[in-house]
This record gives structure tokens, sequence and C-alpha cells, in this order.
């Protein structure tokens, strides 16, 4: 009975009310704590497996390139968060498309790399470098999907109501993208 | 319509977002001088790590507003 009077409630709570944005806001935090043990375990695998070791033809310079590329990506996200929370859509919008292009811009940067790198996916390192890289990137253009999800629907005038949950939720994701790759740049490029 | 005090609001947002946005590319540039210029892999391992978590301390505490699991909404 109270089981069902719950599921009741639950059902007609407001999507858009500060209560059901908590719950999400915890569900999403929940998932990003499972996500990063997973990179954890990744960049742990790394040192496990190589030690401190890196090849020296690691292109150091486009390693730098694209960890400045993702922190300046963090900043046109926290400014695209901070508008549309104002009321200020059109430039929260040009942040977004903002964000879009560098993350996009940081992907052409890891496929470079991954075309110069003179080690193999079969090789110790390679393994590391590949594998680490390579799930880093699949969270990076899932994040663009997302943003390019809510730039189209900022277009339709879905956030321009005070309501700016799912705006904030792709944005802490993309954030929590550049904290993983905080740890991985010194992980595969700067150890040695 | 946007009032000037959310205007101001905003700006004062975007100050704070590009405060910290500078420190993380300064941390991010010493990052990369230190690991370049020595050799010992124990104190480059030394040096980093506490690097990188300041650096994700800063985009979890000002960019992710992780504050807000506990405080609610409204709360910055």
């Amino acid at each position: 009975m109270a089981a069902a009077e719950s599921a009741h409630i639950a059902h007609h709570v407001d999507p858009h009310s500060p209560e059901r944005v908590r719950i999400n806001r915890l569900g999403l935090w929940l998932f990003l704590a499972s996500d990063a043990l997973l990179f954890a375990l990744f960049a742990a695998a790394r040192f496990y497996t190589n030690g401190t070791y890196r090849p020296e033809d690691l292109k150091q310079v486009l390693g730098l390139g694209v960890t400045i590329i993702l922190l300046v990506s963090s900043l046109t996200a926290f400014r695209a968060e901070t508008s549309f929370q104002h009321g200020n859509v059109s430039h929260g919008r040009l942040m977004l498309l903002l964000t879009i292009l560098l993350g996009l811009g940081f992907v052409g940067g890891v496929i470079t790399e991954w075309n110069l790198a003179e080690f193999v996916p079969s090789e110790g390192f390679g393994t590391s470098y590949f594998s680490m890289t390579g799930m880093h990137s699949f969270h990076v253009i899932t994040g663009i999907v997302f943003l390019i999800v809510i730039y189209v629907r900022s277009g339709r005038g879905h956030f321009s109501s005070g309501y700016t949950w799912p705006v904030s939720a792709v944005i802490i994701y993309w954030h929590f993208v550049d904290v993983v790759w905080v740890f991985f740049y010194p992980t595969l490029y700067l150890v040695k | 319509m946007v009032s000037a005090s959310q205007r101001a609001a905003e700006q004062r947002s975007h100050n704070l977002g590009l405060r910290m946005a500078a420190l993380l590319a300064v941390l991010t540039i010493v990052e990369y001088i230190v690991a370049v210029s020595v050799d010992s892999s124990q104190a480059l391992v030394l040096f980093l790590a506490p690097v990188a978590v300041v650096k994700a301390w800063v985009i979890i505490v000002y960019f992710m507003h992780v504050s807000k699991v506990w405080r609610g909404e409204g709360s910055h």
C-alpha cells in the first residue's frame, strides 16, 4: 500500500521541481563516480604493466596542445552554463558551439597522435596508451553528442524558462571528461 | 529580457570561471616545464600527483559545483 502510494506520488513529481533536480544531480554524480573507477583502473594498469616508462617519440607538444584545448573547452562550457542560468540564451548557445568545436579539435589531436605514434597497440606502453586515450575520446565524443543535443534544444526555446538542469547535466559531464584528462595527461605524457 | 542585475551576476560568474581557468592553465604549463626538465622519476611522480589533484579539485568545486549535491539547488 505504502509502496504503491510512493510510486503514485513519484509519478506526479514535477520534473522541473528542485527536489527532482536534486535527485537527478545525485544520480549523475553516482554515475560519474562509477565511471571514475573505470578510468582509475586504466591508470593503475598503465603503471602496473609499464612502470613510469614512456617512449621518447611521444609528441609532447601535441599532448600539451590537446590538454590546453580541453582546458579552454571547460571554460567555454562553464560560461555556457552560467549564461543559460542567467537567461542569456544567445551567449550560452555561442559558448556551447565553441565547446563543441574545441571538443572536435581535441578528438582531432588524439587521432593525429594515433597516426604519428611509432609504438603499436600490441606492445606494453601502446596497449595502455591506445586503450586510455581511446576510452577517454569515446567519452569526449559522447559529450559532443550531448552538447549538440542541448544546442539544438536550446534553439527551440527549451531552456529559456529558468529550467536549465539538462544544460547543467551535460556541462558537468563535460567537466568530468576534463577531470579524467587532468590525470591521464601526466600519466601518459609526463612521467618517465 | 535579461535585467541589468542578471547581467552583472552573469559577469561575476564569468570572471570567476576565467580566474579558475587561468589557474589551471598555469598549473598545466608548470607541469610541462617540470616534466621536461626533471629526470628523476620519483621526483616527477611526487610533483605531478598533487598538482593533478589540485587541478581536479578546482574543476570539481568551481566548475562542477559539487557542493550542490548536498546543499541543494541555489547554492554556489
